[in-house]
C-alpha cells in the first residue's frame, strides 16, 4: 500500500502538482476541506469531552487544524491570486455521543494519513510554495499523533488496537469505493452525453417553447381565476 | 400532530419541528455544520429538533418539504436542454446531481430518517413562503408577495390569503416564471459586481449607496417591463447555460466585464475610489433602483388584486431592506410583515407549518429565538494561553503573550460590567439563551461596541469579521434611543429584526457613526422590552446616555454565526475580540508586556 501512496504521489506531484495548473487548484480546495473537517470533528469531540484538561488539549487542536485549513486558503490565494471556494462535503458522524475516544482513534490514523501523505508530497519535490506550507503542516501533524497517543493511553491496550483496525479497514474500504464512484461517474458522465448529444435535439425546441410562454398569468376573461394552492394529502 | 419540515438541497439548509401548531425548534444546518449556505441534507438539524422536542423520529406524523423536485427537475431538464448544443457541462453536471439524488428526495428522506415513505410530502414552494410569511403574521387576511430567485418554476408570486373554517387557504393571482426572475437579475448584477450570488446580494445593497443610479435606462433593457410584470431579457442575461455566470456576449459589449478586484469604498473613513470602481456602484445604484421599482409595484397589484390593506412577503427578495423600507411607505399599506427568515433558510418552518395550519392547528407564533442552546465554558482555565499565540488571524499576532481571565457574575453584575466594557471602547462577544434562526444576530449571538467610534467599526472589520470596509453595520437600541435617532419608529416586528433601512436624524450622526451608512440610513434592531440586550443596554444609557450599540452578526467572513460556546471562544481566540461573554460567564483577553 505504501508503494503504491508513493508511486500516485510521485505521478500525481510529476503531472500535475509542479506547477500552478487546475490540479493543482483542486488537490488545494480538497487539502483546505480536509483540515476545516479535521477542525470541525475535533469541535464535535470537545463538545461532548467531560475531562476539562482534555478539552482544552483538544480546543488548541482544533485552532490548529483551522490555522491548516486557512494556510491552504492563503496559498491557494497566493498562487492562483482568487478566493478558493471550499468544497462544501456532508459532514460524516465519525463517533458516537458516548464515545469521544473513537474519535481520538479516528484523529490518531488520519494525521498519521495525512503526514505520511504531506511527507511524500515534500520529498517528490511539488511547487515551492505548497513544500513551504506542506512542511509547516507535517510539523503539526506529528504533534498530534502524539496527543492523539496520550489521549488513548487511559484505555484498555485491547479495545484501542481493535478500533484502529477497524477504522483502518473502513478507511481502506472508502479508498475503493471512492474509485468506484469515480468510475462509476465517468460512465454516468459519459452517458449523459451521448444522450445529450444523441437525441437531446429533439427535445431542445419543446424545451424552448416552456420558456416562450413564460408567465403564468391566472386572470382570465377579466374575471379573476384564483388558482387554489395544491391540497394536502396525508 | 408533530410535524417536521424540512429544505435542503439547494441552499441553507434546515429543519423545523411544530408540534400541535407551534415551533418547538428550528435552526439552519450551517449553524452545526460551520459550513456557511450548507446545502446538504440537515441531519444535525433534524437531531437537534427531536433532542429539543424530546421525541423520536417514529413519533413524526408528518415529514414535509419545502418544494416539489419532480417539477423542479421538469424546469433543469427543459433548462439545459432550451440551450442545445451549447449547454453540454451543464447538462452533464445538473443531471448527474439529479438523476443521482435530487430527483428522489422523498426516497432518500424516509430512507436517512428510516421512517415510512408515506410519511413525506413534498408541498409547492411559493406556497411554502407565503405560507411561512402569512402563518407567523397573525394576519386574518392579507394579500402576500413572494420575490426569490426561483422555485420550481415560480419566480414572483402575487395573491391572497386567508383563514377558512379554521384553515388557511391561498389564492395565487399572478405568477412569473423561470427565467423572468428578478432574483435571479439581482444575482446576476451581484456576480458582475465581482460578488457571489446566493451569499453576497447584501454587498450589491451595501454597494449601491456608494452610487448614483445614472445606468438605470441602461440596465432596464436587461429587465424588461411588461405592465406591472417584468421579462428579463435573454439576449443579456442567459441562466439556462450557467447560473454562475450568465452574461452574453451583448451583455458584455455593453456593460463590461465583471468586477474583479477589491473595492475601496469604506463606510467608516474617507477614500477616494476609482473611476472603474465608481463605475460598478453606479451599476449597484441602478440595480437596486430597478429592483425597489418592481417590488413596490408588485406589492402595489397585490395589495389592489386581493382587496386588502394587509401585506405579507418571503423569498430571498424580502431580504433586501432597503427596498422593504420603499414597501413600507406605500400609502394604501396599513400592515405589512416579514418573517424573521423570509429566504429558504425559513422554509422549513413554513413547509411545517403549512402542514400544521391545514389540520386545523397553528398557533402563529414569532418566536425567532428556536435555536440551540448555549452552555457555559468549562475549560478556561485549563487553556494554556502562551500556545494561543500561534494561532491568530494572519496578520494579528501579537508579540505580547496573552492571557484570558474568566468569572462569572450575577445578572445585574453582568449588564453593568459588560456595559462599562463597551462604554470604555472594548468590542464584546455576546452569546446568550437560544440562538436566533434568521440571517440576523438579533441579540443572542452578537458583536457590540461603541455606535460613535468609528475607529471600533474599523477593528472589528479589519481584525475580527475580515469584512469589506463599505459594509456598514447596524444598530440595536432601546424605545427610548429610538425614538432619538431614526426618522420614525414603531414597535413591529420590522423594527425588531432588522427588516428596514430608517433614515438617522442628522443630529444624531456622529453619536452613531459607526452603525450608519454612506446614505444616512441604518438598519435598527429595536430591542423588545426586558430581553436580555435590552436591559444591557438600560445599564449602557446610564452611563452613555444612549442606549444605542452597534450590534453585528458573531462570524467571521464566510463562516456562520456562531451557535455553541467553544465556536465564539474559537473567534475569541483568533481574532482582536476583547471580551467573551456566554450567559453569565465573562472572559476577557489581556497582552501582557
Amino acid at each position: 500500500m505504501q508503494f503504491l501512496e508513493r508511486l500516485k504521489v510521485n505521478l500525481m506531484t510529476r503531472f500535475a502538482w509542479k506547477k500552478p495548473g487546475p490540479r493543482l487548484a483542486e488537490t488545494l480546495v480538497k487539502f483546505e476541506a480536509t483540515e476545516e473537517d479535521s477542525s470541525w470533528h475535533l469541535l464535535q469531540g470537545l463538545k461532548q469531552e467531560k475531562d476539562c484538561q482534555k478539552k482544552a488539549k483538544l480546543f488548541q487542536q482544533v485552532l490548529e487544524e483551522f490555522r491548516h485549513a486557512e494556510e491552504f486558503q492563503f496559498l491557494y490565494k497566493e498562487i492562483f491570486a482568487k478566493k478558493l471556494k471550499s468544497l462544501k462535503e456532508e459532514r460524516q458522524e465519525l463517533f458516537r455521543k458516548t464515545e469521544v475516544w473513537k474519535l481520538y482513534a479516528f484523529c490518531r490514523i488520519g494525521e498519521e494519513s495525512a503526514a505520511k501523505r504531506f511527507a511524500h508530497i515534500i520529498e517528490a519535490d511539488c511547487e515551492p510554495r505548497m513544500k513551504r506550507v506542506l512542511k509547516r503542516i507535517v510539523a503539526d501533524e506529528e504533534g498530534h499523533i502524539e496527543e492523539a497517543d496520550v489521549l488513548l493511553d487511559v484505555l484498555p491496550i485491547h479495545e484501542v488496537t481493535a478500533e484502529l483496525r477497524r477504522i483502518r479497514l473502513k478507511r481502506f474500504k472508502e479508498s475503493w469505493m471512492r474509485m468506484g464512484r469515480h468510475l462509476t461517474g465517468i460512465i454516468g458522465k459519459s452517458l449523459l452525453l451521448g444522450f445529450y448529444f444523441g437525441i437531446g435535439w429533439a427535445f431542445s425546441k419543446t424545451a424552448n417553447a416552456r420558456f416562450i410562454s413564460n408567465r403564468k398569468n391566472l386572470k382570465k376573461e377579466g374575471r379573476e381565476l384564483v388558482y387554489e394552492s395544491p391540497r394536502i394529502v396525508f | 400532530m408533530k410535524v417536521l419540515g424540512l429544505s435542503f438541497d439547494y441552499h441553507d439548509s434546515s429543519a423545523a419541528l411544530v408540534v400541535d401548531g407551534s415551533v418547538v425548534a428550528a435552526s439552519l444546518e450551517e449553524r452545526f455544520s460551520r459550513l456557511k449556505h450548507d446545502a446538504n441534507f440537515p441531519k444535525q438539524s433534524i437531531e437537534f429538533c427531536l433532542a429539543k422536542a424530546k421525541i423520536d423520529k417514529d413519533a413524526i406524523d408528518v415529514v414535509a418539504f419545502y418544494e416539489n423536485p419532480s417539477k423542479k427537475f421538469g424546469r433543469v431538464l427543459a433548462a439545459a436542454l432550451a440551450s442545445w448544443p451549447n449547454s453540454a457541462k451543464e447538462f452533464e453536471s445538473s443531471m448527474s446531481q439529479w438523476l443521482g439524488k435530487k430527483l428522489w428526495t422523498k426516497t432518500r428522506i424516509a430512507s436517512r430518517l428510516g421512517i415510512d415513505p408515506k410519511k413525506v410530502i413534498t408541498l409547492d414552494h411559493h406556497t411554502v413562503h407565503a405560507a411561512q410569511a402569512f402563518l407567523s403574521s397573525g394576519f386574518q387576511e392579507s394579500a402576500f408577495l413572494v420575490v426569490d430567485a426561483v422555485g420550481e418554476w415560480a419566480t414572483t408570486s402575487i395573491g391572497r390569503a386567508y383563514w377558512k373554517d379554521n384553515k388557511p387557504e391561498f389564492q395565487f393571482i399572478r405568477q412569473s416564471e423561470y427565467p423572468n426572475s428578478l432574483g435571479l437579475f439581482y444575482s446576476a448584477f451581484t456576480i458582475f459586481l465581482g460578488f457571489e450570488a446566493m451569499n453576497s446580494e447584501c454587498s450589491t445593497m451595501a454597494l449601491a449607496a456608494f452610487g448614483k443610479p445614472q445606468y438605470v435606462q441602461k440596465i432596464k433593457k436587461v429587465l424588461l417591463a411588461d405592465g406591472n410584470d417584468y421579462k428579463l431579457n435573454q439576449n443579456y442575461l442567459n441562466f439556462h447555460r450557467s447560473l454562475q455566470l450568465p452574461f452574453t456576449k451583448e451583455f458584455t459589449e455593453e456593460f463590461g466585464s465583471p468586477f474583479n478586484g477589491k473595492y475601496s469604498f469604506s463606510s467608516f473613513e474617507k477614500k477616494e475610489a476609482s473611476e472603474e470602481e465608481q463605475y460598478y456602484a453606479d451599476i449597484a445604484a441602478s440595480v437596486q433602483v430597478i429592483f425597489e421599482e418592481a417590488v413596490i409595484n408588485l406589492a402595489k397589484e397585490a395589495l389592489k388584486k386581493s382587496e386588502s390593506k394587509n401585506l405579507v412577503y418571503a423569498g430571498g427578495g424580502a431580504l433586501n431592506c432597503v427596498a422593504n423600507e420603499k414597501i413600507r411607505k406605500i400609502s394604501e399599506l396599513e400592515k405589512f410583515y416579514i418573517p424573521n427568515e423570509p429566504g429558504d433558510g425559513g422554509s422549513a418552518v413554513g413547509a411545517a407549518l403549512l402542514v400544521s395550519a391545514r389540520s386545523g392547528l397553528c398557533s402563529g407564533t414569532r418566536d425567532v429565538y428556536t435555536g440551540d442552546e448555549v452552555e457555559p465554558l468549562t475549560f478556561i482555565d485549563q487553556i494554556e494561553t502562551k500556545e494561543l499565540k500561534k494561532f491568530r488571524k494572519k496578520g494579528l499576532t501579537s508579540d505580547s503573550p496573552l492571557s484570558y481571565s474568566s468569572k462569572t457574575l450575577s445578572d445585574k453584575d453582568l449588564y453593568v460590567e459588560v456595559a462599562k466594557a463597551c462604554f470604555e471602547g472594548k468590542v464584546v462577544g455576546w452569546v446568550q439563551d437560544k440562538a436566533e434562526i434568521g440571517p440576523r444576530a438579533l441579540g443572542n449571538r452578537s458583536i457590540l461596541f461603541r455606535a460613535d467610534r468609528r475607529d471600533l467599526a474599523l477593528k472589528v472589520s479589519k481584525a475580527i469579521k475580515d469584512r469589506a470596509l463599505f459594509r456598514p453595520y447596524a444598530l440595536v437600541m432601546n424605545q427610548n434611543a429610538a425614538n432619538q435617532i431614526l426618522e420614525e419608529s414603531d414597535s413591529c416586528e420590522l423594527f425588531e429584526w432588522m427588516q428596514l433601512a430608517i433614515p438617522v436624524k442628522e443630529k444624531m450622526i456622529n453619536e452613531v457613526s459607526s452603525g450608519v451608512h454612506i446614505d444616512r440610513t441604518t438598519r435598527p434592531q429595536i430591542a423588545k422590552q426586558k430581553s436580555k440586550i435590552d436591559k444591557l443596554l438600560q445599564e449602557y444609557e446610564k452611563m452613555s446616555g444612549l442606549g444605542c450599540l452597534v450590534n453585528t452578526s458573531f462570524n467571521e467572513s464566510g463562516l456562520p454565526i456562531v451557535n455553541s460556546a467553544e465556536e465564539a471562544l474559537m473567534q475569541f481566540a483568533r481574532t482582536d475580540l476583547d471580551v467573551l461573554v456566554v450567559g453569565n460567564q465573562v472572559i476577557v483577553k489581556e497582552f501582557r508586556c
